[in-house]
């Protein structure tokens, strides 16, 4: 189920076979020239973020309008030795700000090590044998992860709230921007006029606050989906330095990564993408219903109390179907990206939403 | 010549004057649009044979066939609304209302089966 050696948060599959050499472990910090070096294979660029892999170390540049106050907390959490067996963490940095984080021609820039990521061919042939019962109980784990807990890392008690919100805003405000180029004539503006409709339906509090109004917030990822589930190489994790023993006999070694989202917020915002492809028809029910059950035998908390996990979710999944529906329109308008089968499932839910359905 | 030829000369040669009586008997079947005089042509409607124009789309009713049709109509009427489809097993396998209900991409096709885009779209935020 696993191929090419990277850590990336889009567009993964299409790296490299892991070299022999790449799971050689590094000791020691990462240096600006490492960060800097040319080269390297491009793991994603898109939509303002670049992910490069060099040998062993994979440099991520975030978001241009990235502040380092949240970022840093997120890497030091990511690096928080109770989400260890959760969370890929970041490679120090020398000299870098909070030892986690350098500036690179006015860029916020992160190091990790390379991992391997699911190949979208693999999934695509057997969409059952993806580790989705191993991503649910990652998930799971995160959610019940308690900050407050004494023994609490430097930095863990100032989470930053979720991105969620900016994401969902940030999907219309890309996608106003695109349109503006294409002629008034071109049909996709009444398809992003049903999406724009859609976004107006959504319950006003999931662009406003990363939780439901008086629910407890939890610890979520705040962007979960595929590819940001890898299996960490030996080395990669805390703990295992070369030759020693591994410390859990059972931990096959998933690891989520891309931390630039996470904080607290409502966990249902990490099983939302799931939920809106069952929705959409991309996931068949008998893998989402597993999914669903292993989250909840993890002791996951997103559904709540009640019987019905729509309860709970239809908010967030909503919210992603429009995302979805508003950047596959995005890409066309801005890159010409045919509307495939998969951005029809989501423009087919945002008109079904922007009916009142 | 084609050995398998059946006893009797099947297959056959056409015979033009089987063809001649069998177009005789369809065009005395075809009846004339007393309204418009558009060809009118035969429907099955629940087993009651009514006539609908080509042309203006009139229907010509024979002798009880509206009785007929409005009997239909009371049985539609009378019968017991179907049943609603059983609950699936466990809640979570229910899509919500604006859900795809199986008219989704991967409905006929099977899921993972030249579908690449689709699955890119789990890659994919």
């Amino acid at each position: 189920m696993t191929g090419g050696v990277v850590a990336g948060d889009e567009e993964t599959g299409e790296a490299g076979e892991a070299g022999p050499g790449s799971t050689a472990g590094r000791r020691g910090d990462i240096t600006l020239d490492e960060l800097t070096r040319p080269g390297g294979d491009v793991l994603t660029d898109r939509k303002g973020r670049l992910v490069v892999r060099h040998g062993d170390i994979v440099v991520k540049t975030h978001l241009a309008e990235e502040e380092p106050g949240p970022l840093l907390a997120r890497l030091r959490l990511a690096g928080d030795r109770r989400l260890a067996a959760l969370l890929l963490p970041p490679l120090r940095i020398r000299g870098g700000l909070g030892g986690l984080l350098a500036t690179v021609d006015g860029r916020l820039v992160s190091a990790w090590p390379a991992a391997t990521a699911l190949r979208p061919d693999e999934v695509e042939r057997r969409i059952e044998a993806a580790p989705w019962s191993a991503a649910a109980e990652l998930l799971a784990r995160l959610h019940t992860t308690d900050l407050t807990a004494p023994g609490a890392s430097p930095g863990a008690e100032s989470v930053p709230p979720a991105a969620v919100c900016a994401r969902l805003h940030r999907s219309l405000d890309r996608l106003a921007g695109a349109l503006a180029t294409v002629p008034a004539g071109d049909g996709i503006h009444r398809l992003a006029a049903d999406v724009q409709r859609a976004y107006e339906t959504l319950p006003p509090w999931l662009g406003q606050s990363p939780t439901r109004p008086g629910a407890r917030p939890a610890l979520i990822h705040g962007d979960w989906h595929l590819g940001q589930v890898v299996q960490a190489t030996p080395t990669s994790r805390p703990g295992d330095g070369p030759g020693a023993a591994a410390t859990d006999a059972t931990d096959a070694g998933w690891r989520i990564i891309d931390v630039d989202d996470l904080g607290w917020g409502d966990p249902a915002w990490d099983l939302a993408r799931p939920a809106a492809w069952f929705a959409a028809g991309l996931l068949p029910p008998e893998v989402w219903a597993g999914f669903l059950d292993a989250y909840l035998a993890a002791g996951g908390i997103a559904l709540g109390p009640g019987s019905d996990p729509w309860a709970a979710l239809d908010g967030p999944a909503r919210a992603v179907t429009v995302q979805y529906a508003a950047g596959a329109l995005t890409d066309r308008a801005q890159f010409g990206t045919p509307l495939d089968e998969g951005a029809r499932a989501f423009l087919d839910c945002a008109g079904r939403l922007a009916a009142g359905a | 010549m084609p050995s398998w030829t059946a006893p009797g000369g099947w297959p056959r040669e056409p015979d033009p004057a089987l063809i001649a009586r069998y177009a005789a008997t369809v065009s005395y079947q075809t009846m004339v649009c007393p309204k418009c005089h558009g060809a009118m042509r035969t429907y099955n409607r629940n087993g009651v044979q009514i006539e609908q124009c080509d042309n203006c789309r009139g229907i010509f009713l024979d002798y009880g066939e509206l009785e007929a049709l409005t009997r239909l109509e009371g049985q539609w009427a009378q019968a017991a609304p179907p049943p609603p489809p059983p609950p699936p097993p466990g809640g979570h396998y229910n899509q919500p209302a604006w859900g795809s209900h199986g008219h989704g991409p991967s409905h006929g096709h099977g899921y993972g089966h030249g579908h690449g885009r689709l699955t890119r779209m789990l890659f994919s935020s």
